[in-house]
């Protein structure tokens, strides 16, 4: 028993990614369901989406890389869906350079594959394509991180001066009566780090007092929880709250399926944390035993 | 789906398992994933840069002639960057200061008083406000209010380190350990959340779960997976075996006395 202990004090740690990397391997192969509940800061967002008119121009600012992708997409993909269910016009935009390829992805998948073509949640509904410039606009990336934040809070056209595809912004009927951040009625971010929430929030959401929302990394939720609900009335934090979004938006998503293999990821992360400290406290007491 | 595609997640599938083959130890399939991704990442941003920033606000403006005369004053920037590379020679490196000094005035100004505004004086306004705002409330808001406070002045006793942590005050600045030590956990367990998060992303496209029907059929993500793992596998104990035939290399250092 004495040696036991001794050797798992030594126990080789790739063990345990092997470990993990079957806790999460399995369960995505054996598809299985675990209930849960929606939260109110998650709820908070989808309710002020239901509440907005047709027509509404909504920001929705994507500043995430393709690293962060499975946190943060899931939810990107179904709050597009609500909008678009809810016939709002949404304006795109980035501070993260290696974005524009995500969000291009969003447009052709659920604008164009989805929306246009009637599948998934718009299957039997008659609403006729989108068109670019009326229903939706992107304004691909641009450098200044929390100058180009402030910069919009003041002049949105300044800042952006045409769209992606070099399109004035005059001519874009999307942006009609559209000036600056507070012209928006709701602004959505996705965030995975800088710039992202915390700028927003210190450069023009507490300064002009806007209608925000944002989905953030899990990593970002304590640092960025203080905020929630004055300065931003949504909080949707990692995978498990995009969950909690398909849940309700009515369409099971990656999220949701991920959810159910982060429980048993956690399970293993739990029974190591243990695991760890059993051994370490055993030996402890047999070494203070020794002297 | 092109058969460009299908090879690009082919080799997507490759490349993820030689990042994870750290793993197990370092070897030369994680350096050359590692070494792929810092220089198509590089080459991607210079690009972007070029063509979403220098060109467009620089050498766009300084050539556009209808801006006449006041297309010059786009000089300045120009010359603040060149200021910047000076910072490679020894002997100019002064001049680097310049634009370094420019960079952080702009950022000082622009966050200074919006960080005061939005994480110091807003935050303690809504604190306030939750205090002293009557009206009927549910005891689960009064219980986080009185949570909410002793937490606040208790973590900022334990950082006032002008007076000895010794009776009230001592007990105090522990509680205060107590609150920061249950704001790490709480930062710890989201922290693990968002890595698994990630993993269960990596093993949704390795394993073709996030990919359309169609596209999965095309690029059998299980299979390419089990042979970039074979693969890896024995590239790994080829290695190993070839490492231990090869004779050490001679110490050419002088023994240390």
């Amino acid at each position: 028993m004495k040696l036991a202990w001794e050797k798992l004090q030594s126990f080789d740690r790739r063990w345990l990614f092997l470990a993990m990397g079957l806790a999460i391997a399995l369960p995505l192969m054996f598809e299985f369901t675990m209930p849960f509940t929606t939260s109110p800061r998650v709820r908070a967002l989808y309710d002020e989406i239901e509440t907005l008119p047709p027509g509404t121009q909504v920001l929705l600012a994507i500043d995430y890389d393709p690293a962060s992708k499975p946190e943060l997409e899931p939810f990107a993909r179904a709050v597009l869906r609500q909008l678009l269910l809810r016939r709002c016009r949404v304006v795109l935009m980035t501070l993260w350079d290696k974005a524009p390829p995500i969000v291009m992805a969003l447009i052709e998948d659920i604008i164009e594959g989805e929306h246009d073509r009637h599948r998934g949640l718009f299957e039997g509904r008659d609403d006729p394509p989108l068109r670019y410039g009326v229903d939706y606009v992107f304004f691909g990336f641009k450098e200044g991180k929390e100058i180009v934040i402030a910069g919009l809070g003041q002049s949105f056209r300044q800042i952006y001066p045409a769209d992606y595809r070099e399109r004035p912004v005059g001519q874009l009927p999307i942006m009609n009566g559209i000036n600056r951040l507070s012209d928006f009625p709701l602004i959505v971010e996705v965030s995975a780090g800088f710039p992202g929430t915390k700028e927003w929030v210190q450069q023009v959401v507490t300064r002009y007092g806007l209608r925000y929302a944002a989905a953030t990394t899990s990593v970002s939720v304590t640092e960025l929880s203080p905020y929630y609900p004055r300065q931003m009335f949504s909080l949707v934090g990692g995978m498990r709250g995009a969950a909690e979004y398909e849940k309700l938006v009515g369409q099971v998503g990656l999220a949701t399926r991920g959810l159910n293999v982060l429980t048993v990821g956690h399970v293993v992360i739990v029974l190591a944390i243990t695991m760890g400290n059993v051994i370490y406290f055993k030996t402890r007491k047999r070494k203070r035993g020794a002297r | 789906m092109p058969f460009i595609d299908v090879l690009g997640a082919w080799i997507a599938i490759f490349i993820t398992f030689c990042i994870l083959s750290y793993l197990y130890d370092d070897n030369p399939f994680y350096k050359l994933a590692e070494h792929l991704f810092v220089g198509t990442s590089v080459g991607y941003s210079l690009v972007l840069q070029w063509f979403g920033t220098v060109k467009p606000n620089l050498v766009d403006r300084l050539t556009a002639s209808e801006l006449g005369a006041a297309r010059f004053v786009y000089l300045v920037p120009c010359a603040l960057v060149l200021c910047l590379f000076m910072k490679l020679t020894n002997r100019y490196n002064w001049m680097g200061r310049l634009a370094i000094a420019f960079v952080i005035g702009i950022y000082a100004g622009q966050n200074i008083p919006a960080y005061a505004n939005s994480d110091l004086l807003t935050q303690i306004y809504v604190t306030t406000r939750e205090v002293f705002t009557s009206g009927d409330k549910p005891l689960s808001d009064i219980i986080g209010i009185v949570v909410l406070v002793v937490g606040v002045v208790a973590s900022l006793m334990y950082f006032f380190l002008s007076r000895e942590h010794k009776g009230w005050f001592g007990r105090m600045s522990k509680v205060g350990i107590w609150v920061l030590m249950i704001g790490f956990g709480a930062s710890f367990g989201y922290t693990v959340q968002g890595r698994i998060s990630l993993a269960i992303g990596v093993a949704m496209d390795v394993l073709d779960i996030s990919r359309p029907a169609a596209e999965a059929r095309q690029v059998h993500g299980p299979v390419v997976s089990a042979i970039s793992i074979a693969i890896i596998a024995v590239g790994l104990i080829w290695m190993r075996r070839r490492g231990t035939r090869t004779p050490p290399e001679r110490d050419t250092h002088p023994p240390s006395n």
